[in-house]
């Protein structure tokens, strides 16, 4: 049977190791992905779609939204290639109109807008209060 | 009234490996194995290089000038995990790759490189910061 635990704080049976279970919510990545020049996720949690908007443009949807548009997004690439110039894949998140409890924009820049590379992709944690 | 669980251990009932957290709006749930960074670290990659404090990481490898791997304790289910990482340097800015060109992340390891952004080549840092976010094995 499911059950539901209220509890303030955690401990490990000797008692040592405490975390209050704020951290657990508070500390949880509560989305994250991986994906290729398609926007495609190869593997994600709490991301409903990735779309290619154009080039060197991605726009990711959340599946459940954040409470505010105030939630954090670090962001890194996957190199593919072993060369140092356009596809190199250096990762941003847009500050645009699409930046919304529910979705946001990110881009990979070289340092102007180019496309990952075949074989290229970008990772995105988000952590933050979900709605 | 405040309470303290006092556990080693906490597993799903539905399934194990699945357990719904209570998010801060009071109303939607996320699932905490999902949340919860898979490994993360704090690694100085120059010289001879030493992790300074990390969690499931067992080892380093110094595979190059500006190129390690990160070994895991507990592997990973698959390649497909979000990595994020992070360096710091006084000169310049540097970015830090999951790096594929010779090793694909993997349920093992994970192989990053970092770049400096105005010669664009590898070089060790000092101050080289990883997270690890997925499914373990």
């Amino acid at each position: 049977m499911a059950s539901e635990l209220r509890v303030n704080t955690l401990k490990d049976a000797a008692g040592n190791n405490s975390i209050a279970t704020s951290f657990v919510a508070n500390g949880s990545a509560k989305a994250w992905c991986k994906f290729g020049p398609d926007a495609q996720p190869d593997d994600s949690f709490n991301i409903a779609s990735g779309t290619d908007v154009a080039v060197g443009q991605y726009r990711f949807a959340k599946t459940n939204a954040m409470s505010t548009t105030n939630y954090a997004i670090t962001a890194s690439s996957g190199k593919a290639i072993n060369a140092f110039t356009t596809g190199d894949n250096s990762n941003a998140i847009e500050s645009t109109a699409n930046h919304t409890q529910s979705k946001y924009d990110a881009a990979a820049a070289s340092p102007g807008f180019v496309d990952y590379n075949a074989d290229g992709y970008g990772m995105h944690t988000i952590h933050g209060d979900l709605a | 009234m405040a309470s303290i669980l006092k556990v080693d251990t906490i597993t799903g009932v539905t399934t194990a490996g699945s357990i719904s957290v209570t998010g801060e709006g009071n109303s939607t749930t996320t699932n905490l194995q999902q949340g919860l960074a898979k490994a993360w670290w704090s690694l100085n990659g120059t010289g001879t290089i030493a992790g300074r404090d990390s969690f499931n990481v067992s080892s380093f490898d110094d595979v190059s000038t500006g190129l390690y791997d990160a070994n895991y304790t507990n592997a990973m289910a698959n390649g497909n995990y979000a990595f994020q990482g992070t360096t710091g340097i006084a000169s310049n800015t540097a970015y830090v790759f999951a790096y594929n060109s010779s090793a694909a992340p993997s349920t093992a390891d994970v192989r990053f490189g970092c770049e400096t952004s105005n010669n664009a080549t590898l070089q060790d840092q000092s101050y080289v910061f990883g997270t690890i976010s997925g499914d373990l094995a």
